[in-house]
């Protein structure tokens, strides 16, 4: 039986399902695509337009669905808007790993906790870009982006996650990624975000440059985490070299609303957090 | 006929054991505080409308006495909330659907207050039109019998002393189907308990104004029928024609009806106030009759209770409605995204193969035959229609037998029995509702309308009823029958009303599947899809097609199933793509070849299925041929070519290279004159230029 959400309404016309209301709620969530400024008339290229593709032998055409235009459209105004700038640092996390194996959670849970207390040393980091300014809000209302699948990607907001310790915020972060991927996302949980985090490190990455939701003004991307050689000091001040779990932070961050100094500074500053914080009192 | 006294008098009229008289009476005071409840409530915001049972009290627990939840069956009204508190409906269950909790058991949130639904106890979902339950009712009575005589059908039970009740005010009389059922039931004798409560007001309008009588005056000549005249208000008057009403149809007498006349003492709904259009005098009047009142006074003129305990009684009610209503309000909320479950159970079938070598047959005797052979393996399918028999029994031996305006379904009656096939009265809602009623009891009813054009009575039925009561019920009840209809034109002399099409307007109600096969061979397998749906189906035939010999394939099998949603490339080709169903199919090969002396080629898809519709062929075609027109028989302005060519537009827009176009009927109806109506409906000339435009451009 096509149970609803199994998507048998792409396929055909006339049987609505799951999707369709999943649409509807992250549409109504979504800011109004902008229109682009008026440009003056551009003269005609003077090659032919690209033709509409032909799929030959051995090719199969994917229509592209509504959500996934509308995802488009967004990634695509954020880039033509935002003045994006890449910073990336590397974390040892010798001291977040004795915690989190006890506790089996993943690093996204202590990123995001670090992030929280960064932000209180670097609040403009968590707001939002507008034509009068930067919004800077006092609560951290998290994003956490999910991939569906391969399907779809949708960012469910942790509301107030700078009121959460690490369990609570680990507990936050796996209830929201659950609905998402069953589809049963309210449309409040994707909304009011003011900073993102994605995290694509379980795939070994070693560096990304996410594109920064718009109107947020900074993202952070977790990237894998692997034992690497490491130049540790010892107690007599020499240096030794010992093998860490090592993994870096790439932070796409607006450069109109501020410089890499401050951007650089927060993410020192949420390193160290990961490097140095007592998790042991988190437990 | 039937009249009982007043009830005031100094001992009690029956005797009636009194704990069951003070339960009812508690029921009563109850009922009374729901309907209080639900009003504060509303003014909370936490109730969105309310529609009160007030003044039925009497009647509702009199009749529940003689009744038996989960044994026999009920198509009650909105204003039966004592009726269904009396069969063992919770306080809370009512209150949940008020405030449209997730965990209402009649609906889930999605019904309005007082529409009641509850499997176990065999109360049947309703619908808000009035009067439209009537045919529905008629057919789960109608089943009775046809169950007890073919015990162990899968899914279905029955006894055969069941009774199936309905109620619809006096107001709901007004309507045809009502009629029409109460005919059927009569000359069915059918064991249907039909009970009218008459407050006196249908909304603002007063009785005098909706009838020229009251309802028993009104059917006073209906052979068959049993009559009572009852003052509902009166709980000792209520609960001994509940007895004698519900005995005489329990005992296979056929139907029974009550006229009882009852009081309105709070407005229609939430919406309406009475105090614009009724004399303050004339509620006062009511207040006097209010069947509370009256059963309070007759129980403590008795000396079954003390004025003390009678007050006790009111407050424990009301209590126990508050405390419901806070459960009710700690209940579930829905979940936005379940919305949509529960509109259809489409099942994706897998197709079979067909017997490629079977007999040629032409449409007409591929759905014939397909016909037989469902019927041979399940007994739960039932034909029926205008005359879908062959003849009078006794006259069997005698004649050939008629088996259908387009012998559809001949051989039918002969072959299966009498109690198989079977002729009804031309009241096309009462053909559909009775199948709405048997698909409920489990049967998979097969029912005719002879033509297309008149299907109209009946829209209500399959809109209203059939095709919202999987969603209106949360899935609690479905409608699993398959509704055959003959359809369209190119039959020169077919005029306006033997040649219509308007598979649009059907295709725009959510619920209902819609085939439009277009060869014998999809004739058959889209039937036998049909039947193995758990959903309403709209089986379109086309008279055209029956006996063509192009539409001639060898028969598939009694195996063969096409699974709806499955169009079908009918020739290949590379510059256009071509969207149609039906009779313009053939016109459209017949046109694709035209095209191709012109060096145009045509890719012609028949999507063989409306509801659902197969849009991936259709995009895998324009992706590949980058044009697009559409084709059908109906009339241009909203036919369905319009959903196709909107959803192109939508989703295919990057692959056009041209603009979308449609071919159709001119926007008028189907004339009688041959070269009238050739000129009215598409042909292969208007298809093939069209065609050819397009890939020029």
């Amino acid at each position: 039986m096509a149970a609803a959400g199994d998507g048998v309404g792409v396929r055909l016309g006339g049987v609505v399902d799951r999707a369709a209301v999943t649409e509807r709620l992250a549409t109504r969530a979504a800011p109004l695509v902008r229109r682009e400024p008026a440009s003056p008339a551009e003269p005609a290229p003077d090659v032919a337009p690209p033709s509409k593709p032909v799929p030959t032998s051995g090719t199969m055409l994917v229509p592209q669905s509504a959500i996934r235009r509308r995802t488009a459209a967004h990634l695509t105004e954020s880039l033509a808007t935002a003045a994006h700038a890449l910073l990336v640092v590397d974390v040892d996390y010798g001291a977040v790993d004795r915690v989190r194996r006890d506790l089996g959670l993943t690093y996204l849970p202590f990123v995001a906790r670090a992030v929280v207390e960064a932000v209180r040393a670097f609040p403009k980091v968590n707001g939002m870009s507008t034509t009068e300014g930067l919004v800077v809000s006092r609560d951290v209302h998290l994003g956490i982006a999910v991939d569906l699948g391969f399907e779809g990607l949708v960012v469910p907001v942790v509301h107030r996650a700078s009121d959460l310790r690490l369990r609570a915020l680990a507990h936050a972060v796996e209830n929201l990624a659950a609905a998402a991927r069953d589809r049963r996302l309210s449309a409040d949980a994707l909304e009011g975000g003011t900073f993102t985090i994605t995290n694509v490190g379980n795939y070994g990455t070693v560096s990304a440059a996410p594109i920064i939701n718009h109107p947020q003004v900074a993202i952070l991307s977790i990237d894998g985490v692997r034992m690497r050689p490491a130049a540790v000091a010892g107690p007599d001040g020499d240096w030794a070299l010992a093998v860490r779990p090592v993994g870096n932070l790439s932070l796409s961050f607006d450069h109109r609303v501020f410089d890499g100094a401050y951007a650089a500074a927060f993410l020192d500053r949420v390193r160290n957090e990961l490097e140095h914080r007592d998790w042991d009192a988190e437990r | 006929m039937s009249t009982l006294d007043d009830p005031r008098h100094a001992e009690l009229p029956y005797d009636y054991d009194p704990s069951e008289l003070i339960a009812d009476f508690h029921l009563a005071c109850v009922a009374r505080a729901i309907d209080q409840r639900e009003l504060t409530l509303q003014k909370q915001n936490k109730v969105f409308f309310e529609i009160s049972g007030a003044g039925h009290e009497a009647l509702g627990l009199g009749f529940a006495r003689a009744l038996r939840p989960g044994y026999d069956w009920f198509f009650p009204y909105y204003r039966d909330l004592a009726l269904v508190l009396g069969l063992g409906v919770t306080p809370e269950a009512v209150l949940l659907q008020a405030v449209g909790s997730a965990d209402d058991p009649a609906s889930g949130g999605r019904q309005m207050p007082a529409h009641w639904g509850d499997a176990a106890r065999h109360i049947v979902t309703q619908s808000s039109p009035t009067g439209s339950q009537m045919p529905g009712a008629a057919g789960c009575a109608e089943a009775t019998s046809y169950l007890v005589q073919h015990p162990d059908l899968p899914g279905c039970a029955a006894h055969a002393d069941e009774v199936t009740y309905v109620s619809l005010g006096e107001g709901a009389c007004s309507e045809g189907e009502v009629w029409e059922a109460l005919s059927a039931a009569c000359m069915l004798t059918l064991p249907l308990l039909i009970v009218v409560a008459d407050n006196g007001w249908a909304i603002s309008v007063p009785s005098r104004d909706q009838a020229p009588g009251s309802i028993d005056q009104l059917v006073s000549g209906f052979p068959g029928l049993q009559i009572y005249d009852l003052n509902g208000s009166d709980y000792f008057a209520s609960r001994r024609v509940g007895e004698r009403a519900t005995a005489w149809v329990r005992g296979g007498n056929g139907p029974a009806l009550v006229h009882a006349r009852v009081t309105r003492p709070l407005s229609h709904s939430s919406q309406d106030s009475q105090a614009k259009y009724r004399a303050p005098e004339e509620l006062a009047e009511e207040a006097l009759n209010d069947p509370l009142r009256l059963l309070a006074d007759a129980l403590v003129g008795a000396g079954v209770v003390s004025i003390d305990e009678i007050e006790e009684i009111r407050q424990r009610a009301s209590t126990e409605v508050a405390a419901a209503a806070q459960r009710a309000l700690a209940g579930a909320r829905p979940d936005p995204i379940t919305v949509v479950d529960k509109v259809v159970a489409f099942t994706d079938l897998v197709e079979t193969e067909p017997d490629r070598e079977g007999e040629a047959v032409s449409m007409v005797d591929a759905i014939n035959r397909t016909l037989a052979d469902l019927m041979a393996a399940d007994a739960r399918i039932r034909v029926f229609g205008e005359d879908v028999a062959d003849a009078q029994a006794a006259l069997l031996d005698k004649v050939e037998g008629k088996g259908g305006v387009f012998g559809t379904t001949r051989g039918l009656q002969r072959t299966y029995g009498n109690d198989r096939c079977i002729n009804t009265p031309i009241a096309e809602a009462t053909i559909v509702g009775r199948a709405i009623g048997q698909a409920v009891r489990g049967l998979r009813p097969c029912p005719e309308i002879q033509f297309f054009d008149y299907i109209w009575p009946a829209m209500q039925q399959i809109r209203s009823e059939a095709a919202t009561i999987r969603w209106r019920s949360n899935g609690a009840f479905t409608v699993p029958m398959v509704l055959r209809v003959p359809i369209g034109g190119y039959i020169s002399g077919g005029s306006i009303w033997h040649s219509q099409c308007g598979e649009s307007i059907f295709a725009h109600v959510p619920g209902l599947l819609i085939a439009f096969p277009s060869r014998a061979v999809d004739a058959a397998g889209l039937l036998r899809a049909a039947f193995a749906y758990e959903d309403p189906v709209l089986f379109l035939e086309h008279k055209h097609l029956f006996r063509q010999a192009y539409a001639r394939d060898p028969y598939p099998g009694s195996s063969y199933v096409l699974p709806f949603g499955r169009g079908i490339v009918r020739r290949p080709g590379t510059d256009l793509t071509l969207v149609t169903w039906g009779a313009t199919v053939e016109k459209s090969i017949q046109a694709a070849a035209k095209v191709a002396e012109v060096d145009g080629s045509v890719e012609v898809i028949d999507l063989r299925t409306i509801v659902p519709w197969d849009r991936q062929i259709v995009a895998d075609s324009v992706a590949r041929t980058h044009r697009l027109l559409v084709v059908h028989e109906d009339t241009m302005t909203m036919g369905f070519g319009a959903e196709v060519v909107a959803w192109a537009a939508d989703e295919l827009f990057d692959l056009l290279d041209a603009p979308i176009r449609r071919v159709a009927a001119l926007d008028t109806p189907v004339p009688y004159e041959p070269t009238l109506e050739n000129v009215v409906l598409p042909q292969v000339a208007d298809i093939a230029a069209a065609a050819a435009a397009l890939i020029a451009c």
